[in-house]
């Protein structure tokens, strides 16, 4: 029994002879027991919120939970998460059944394209399309044009299993991503493989298992942030998006937006961050559904606000760091092990309210767009300071100037 | 042919220290990785078997100018391979002051998988890692040598291989790099037969063959064995036909790993006699911190305003 904050002990070791694969890594870290008061007080409001958790699915236990998405999201978004992969093993798919949609008007992205297949179209078939085909062979799915890539990442992703999954449960695993992959990606033929989509179908599958890893995975290649990335080029889709963030940062740190922007740091830093929902980066298995959580629950655009307030609360580091790109790029594409998860998520879900996706894409890139178009400033700028004193000076002077000048000319 | 296959000898040089930056701390040598290591990307490889025959059939070929300009071994210089733990060849120390201080900027692209990642894992950390993931966009890695009483350092830009990388992401990293490294897989034909699209893509940026940027060819994963590898005359003729150096080698094998060494040693020799033209010298580094000035200025010009307006 440990008391961590990070890493609640978990109630599924007791299922875990029938339901390995949901189990994944609940009881991970008993390297991470803080002791003191504080984390016994973070502790307590996670067990806390877990107790509440229970209480609501096993009330709802007979009803169609879609009809709570509001609470569900709320429990998915606040502090904690869903605390245990029990959970979200029934909440995810709830959550990627009613993914929160962009506003059409906001998706700037769209506008530009003439070749996007929009959200909404796919939205209209209320019936999920890989339900209504037959299910594709193994033989079929081995023909799939992205088959071989799929293998090829899948193999070498020994390092996102958690550490307490034996290998002949990993090898399991891995057998049943592959195809899983080549699955989600056969639901729309225009869909196109990216090396990254790999990690979010891993981590929906550890915590969800294979049955149910397949239906969220689609919906979240149809209706979510992947759609785009599956569908465009990266540079039309993730990198667009990924620009927001200076605008983000031009607004809330203009200090680090100017050092980043002077050394040409460009966003490829953060690439893998929405592109995988930080699971490439992430270190710790709990930071990584955290995350999963949250980003389920939000808009598409979220993952965009909480790079941004990552790169805010490595602020520090970036401002002592090398003023030279390579050195910042490293930095910042090293995910340091410890991340306050929850103050993040906080932070980003301001950021997003303060700075709604639909004014950040319009009003506030074009502000942005106008600070970068700038010439440095220089007199111009710096001129009203002394000018104001100046006016001052010149006006008395010429007052008493002239004060004098008429008195000599009309002496009273 | 029998010139060709001619062993370049692992180069010597007076200073051994470890300054590099390994993002974790280099602890394992060779041997024991080798054995330990639980997850090598080929399964079917059996090292221990291999290496001898790879080793008994070199298929080494030297990099046809560079090669002379390597100075000749300094009779003091222990065996890079003999030490535990491993020292970086060439690494600059710290008491020492050099007379001038230059930065390349190299950059490694190929196929997915053909083990780009190690390659400069293997140079700039000094051993084969653990386990790699698929790169997703571009990761630095960087490490200094001393050659000639000349500080370099080199700046690794380990690209990610996948197709849909290439245009969008990699283009954005061809600008101003002073070498560029090919990688394919030797045991993979068509990593071999997609360099030439590499290859066009890197002359799109303007790295042709015959301009000042050199350009060198890997075979990587030569330790496999593979009934249909790419054949080494195959290869050389495609190196050949583009101006390359080729070479081949294995970022895993224990026993390559001088060979790897040596590969980025002898392109960093060739960088190091080029002009330093692209090459951020002193006086781009003052002119650099000279803006960096005047931005500072400039922001605190911006606080007083702002302070004023109030």
């Amino acid at each position: 029994m440990h008391s961590s904050f990070s890493e609640p002990n978990s109630p599924l070791k007791e299922v875990l002879g029938e339901k390995w694969q949901t189990a994944s890594c609940s009881d991970l870290g008993d390297n991470y027991v803080k002791p003191g008061p504080l984390a016994k007080a973070k502790f307590n409001a996670l067990r806390n919120k877990r107790e509440a958790i229970d209480r609501f699915l096993k009330k709802h236990k007979d009803e169609d939970l879609s009809l709570y998405i509001d609470e569900l999201r709320d429990f998915a978004i606040s502090s904690g998460g869903l605390v245990d992969d029990e959970f979200r093993a029934v909440i995810w798919p709830v959550l990627s059944a009613n993914l929160v949609q962009n506003d059409d008007l906001d998706d700037v992205s769209s506008s530009y394209d003439s070749d996007f297949e929009s959200a909404q179209s796919d939205f209209d078939e209320e019936t999920p399309i890989f339900e209504g085909q037959p299910e594709l062979s193994l033989e079929e799915l081995k023909n799939h044009k992205e088959w071989n890539q799929v293998e090829l990442d899948v193999h070498r992703t020994l390092s996102r299993f958690p550490p307490n999954i034996s290998d002949t449960h990993r090898d399991v695993l891995q057998t049943e991503l592959i195809p899983l992959i080549v699955r989600v990606l056969s639901v729309n033929p225009r869909f196109n493989y990216y090396q990254g989509f790999h990690d979010i179908c891993l981590t929906v599958l550890l915590v969800c298992g294979e049955k149910d890893a397949l239906p969220i995975c689609s919906n979240l290649a149809k209706n979510g942030s992947f759609n785009n990335y599956l569908l465009k080029t990266l540079e039309k889709s993730v990198v667009r998006e990924l620009d927001l963030l200076y605008v983000i940062l031009s607004r809330v740190e203009p200090t680090l937006e100017k050092v980043m922007r002077s050394v040409e740091l460009g966003t490829m830093f953060g690439l893998s961050w929405p592109l995988t929902w930080f699971s490439h980066s992430l270190k710790q298995y709990q930071q990584i559904v955290r995350f999963f959580d949250v980003f389920l629950a939000s808009s598409p655009l979220l993952p965009i606000y909480v790079s941004s307030a990552v790169v805010v609360y490595r602020r520090a580091s970036i401002l002592s760091c090398e003023r030279e790109m390579p050195f910042l790029h490293r930095l910042l594409t090293e995910m340091p092990t410890e991340l306050p998860i929850d103050a993040i998520i906080k932070d980003a879900v301001y950021l997003s309210k303060l700075m709604p996706p639909c004014l950040l894409k319009t009003k506030y890139m074009n502000e942005y767009r106008k600070i970068v178009a700038k010439p440095p400033r220089t007199a111009v700028k710096t001129l009203p300071r002394y000018a104001l004193q100046f006016m001052f000076v010149a006006g008395t002077v010429g007052a008493a100037a002239s004060f004098f000048f008429f008195k000599q000319i009309h002496p009273l | 042919m029998s010139d060709h296959h001619v062993h370049i000898p692992p180069p010597q040089f007076s200073t051994y220290a470890t300054v590099i930056d390994p993002p974790r701390q280099v602890t394992a040598t060779h041997p024991e990785e080798m054995t330990s290591d639980p997850v090598p990307p080929n399964p079917a490889a059996d090292i221990e078997e291999i290496t001898p025959a790879a080793s008994s059939t070199p298929v080494r070929v030297p990099y046809p100018t560079a090669a002379p300009t390597v100075p000749p071994p300094i009779p003091s210089a222990p065996e890079p391979s003999s030490t535990v733990p491993k020292k970086m060849a060439l690494a600059p120390s710290s008491n020492k002051t050099y007379k001038q201080k230059r930065t390349f900027k190299v950059i490694i692209v190929g196929n997915a998988a053909v083990g780009k990642t190690c390659l400069s894992f293997r140079f700039c950390c000094g051993r084969f890692p653990e386990h790699t993931e698929a790169t997703i966009g571009v990761d630095f890695r960087e490490r200094s040598c001393v050659i000639e009483n000349e500080l370099l350092r080199v700046q690794l830009w380990d690209t990610a291989g996948q197709e849909r990388y290439r245009q969008s992401i990699v283009a954005h990293y061809y600008r101003n790099v002073n070498a560029v490294v090919f990688v394919y897989d030797v045991t993979c034909r068509e990593s071999f037969n997609d360099l030439a699209l590499w290859i066009k893509e890197c002359e799109k940026h303007g790295l042709v063959g015959d301009s000042e940027v050199p350009r060198i060819l890997i075979g990587n994963k030569c330790d496999v064995e593979c009934p249909n590898r790419v054949s080494t005359d195959e290869a050389q003729m495609f190196a050949d036909r583009n101006n390359m150096a080729l070479f081949e080698t294995s970022a895993k094998a224990a026993s390559e790993a001088d060979h790897v060494e040596s590969i980025f040693l002898t392109l960093l020799h060739k960088l190091q006699q080029s002009k330093p033209m692209h090459v951020q010298s002193q006086d781009e580094r003052q002119q650099k911190e000279q803006e960096r000035l005047i931005l500072k200025a400039n922001e605190a010009g911006n606080v007083e305003e702002e302070g004023f307006c109030c």
